[in-house]
């Protein structure tokens, strides 16, 4: 396979989006991921004469962005996250999201309520706990790619996985009886 | 079920991915990164002599085989699809992509002259490969768009896998043709940093844009086309 060179100006171009709602579904907040893309991007540009030869750059950048996110740097408060997920659940842009007509008009029909209560839950799951569901629902790496940007085993993906799963499963199946029961 | 909640999953982080502003890319689009500053200037002439070497290379290419492909007009014969419908009023140079879907119908002499033979015609350019996964998923998306907008949009698949292309189309119904290209050959029209990526040509043969990574939903690509296919007719 051929590898094409090129500028750090069309991979900016290219992936900011990419990376910035990865960072976005990880963090759950805006101006948290949009500060890290930025340290990632300045990170990649340092690193650029290098990067651009590999096979898949992107790759690269979404390992600084993953370890970024999760190393706390730039990390608010639980509390100031929790009021940013409060708020989203009536923010403008949330109810725009909601309110997007694509994805199978019929289908999003049937089960518009549990999808919203889907995202809900998800924003109740640490950080730790949705990246390993973003890397692998989507940005639709597989298990070894995201065992290889998380620097751990396939086997610790499984079961990572499996447990945000769960929790989900949980969060949505009974969310009045329980309430938040997350601390 | 786990499946079930898989699909949900996928389809809930796509709505609140779509929440995002688009102030927030722009800044980061906007920012200076300066990578330059920190490259060792004896490796950036050389760096860009190269480039423009490479270019001029890729000029030429490009036009000995626009020449040829000119000449040449494809002639190769494809399996039709009965499945494929098309819309009343579609021209006969569209309706014969639409006879053309699913199959693989030439390599890059073949690509070049049916891009040539498009003129007139927006043309999006979608590069996929059988080990992309984020190509299939994006792939439902794209062929609605063929189905809804074929009649006025040239919808061309380029396929840069190795050699499974064919098998991967035995088994995926694709409903555009595709082309079997290197990276390098497609990056003749646009620099490809990766797949999936879609491309978007004018009526004139320029690309006027190209979205680099998957599309996410049917809105932005909607929007894409648009802008960038229908908005130039």
């Amino acid at each position: 396979m051929s590898r094409v060179r090129w500028s750090f100006d069309d991979f900016v171009n290219g992936y900011v989006d990419d990376l910035l709602r990865t960072a976005f579904l990880i963090t759950w907040d805006e101006s948290e991921a949009e500060d890290l893309v930025q340290e990632c991007l300045l990170r990649v540009a340092k690193r650029w004469p290098r990067v651009r030869g590999m096979e898949m750059p992107v790759a690269y950048a979404r390992r600084i962005l993953v370890n970024l996110a999760l190393d706390g740097r730039g990390r608010r408060s639980r509390n100031r996250r929790e009021l940013d997920s409060a708020a989203d659940r009536i923010s403008p842009a949330y109810q725009a999201a909601l309110d997007l007509p694509d994805l199978d008009a019929e289908a999003d029909l049937d089960r518009l309520g549990q999808r919203s209560e889907l995202v809900v839950a998800l924003g109740q799951l640490t950080p730790q706990q949705r990246t390993v569901l973003v890397l692998r629902y989507f940005q639709d790496l597989s298990e070894a790619q995201v065992a290889d940007i998380l620097g751990c085993s396939i086997g610790t993906v499984k079961s990572s996985a499996s447990r945000g799963l769960a929790r989900l499963r949980e969060l949505v199946s009974s969310p009045r009886q329980t309430e938040v029961a997350e601390p | 079920m786990t499946e079930n909640l898989e699909q949900q999953l996928r389809v809930a982080f796509a709505q609140k991915a779509a929440a995002i502003s688009s102030e927030s890319s722009a800044r980061l689009r906007a920012s200076d990164y300066h990578p330059r500053r920190h490259a060792i200037p004896s490796g950036r002439s050389v760096g860009a002599g190269l480039a423009v070497a490479v270019s001029l290379v890729i000029g030429i290419g490009l036009l000995l085989l626009l020449h040829s492909g000119a000449r040449s007009k494809s002639t190769a014969a494809t399996p039709t699809s009965p499945s494929v419908t098309q819309p009343v009023g579609t021209p006969a140079v569209l309706a014969e992509i639409h006879r053309q879907a699913g199959s693989l119908v030439g390599s890059d002499t073949a690509f070049t002259a049916e891009l040539h033979a498009l003129h007139g015609y927006p043309v999006i350019v979608i590069a996929w490969a059988s080990w992309c996964q984020p190509c299939q998923q994006q792939s439902a998306l794209l062929q609605a768009a063929s189905r809804r907008y074929g009649n006025k949009v040239a919808f061309i698949g380029a396929d840069t896998s190795d050699t499974a292309g064919k098998t991967f189309l035995a088994n995926h119904a694709l409903n555009y043709p595709s082309y079997q290209l290197t990276v390098k050959q497609l990056s003749s029209i646009t620099p490809i940093h990766g797949i999936p990526i879609t491309i978007f040509i004018d009526p004139a043969g320029n690309v006027v844009h190209v979205q680099a990574g998957k599309y996410l939903t049917h809105g932005t690509l909607s929007a894409d086309i648009a802008q960038y296919a229908l908005g130039a007719l």
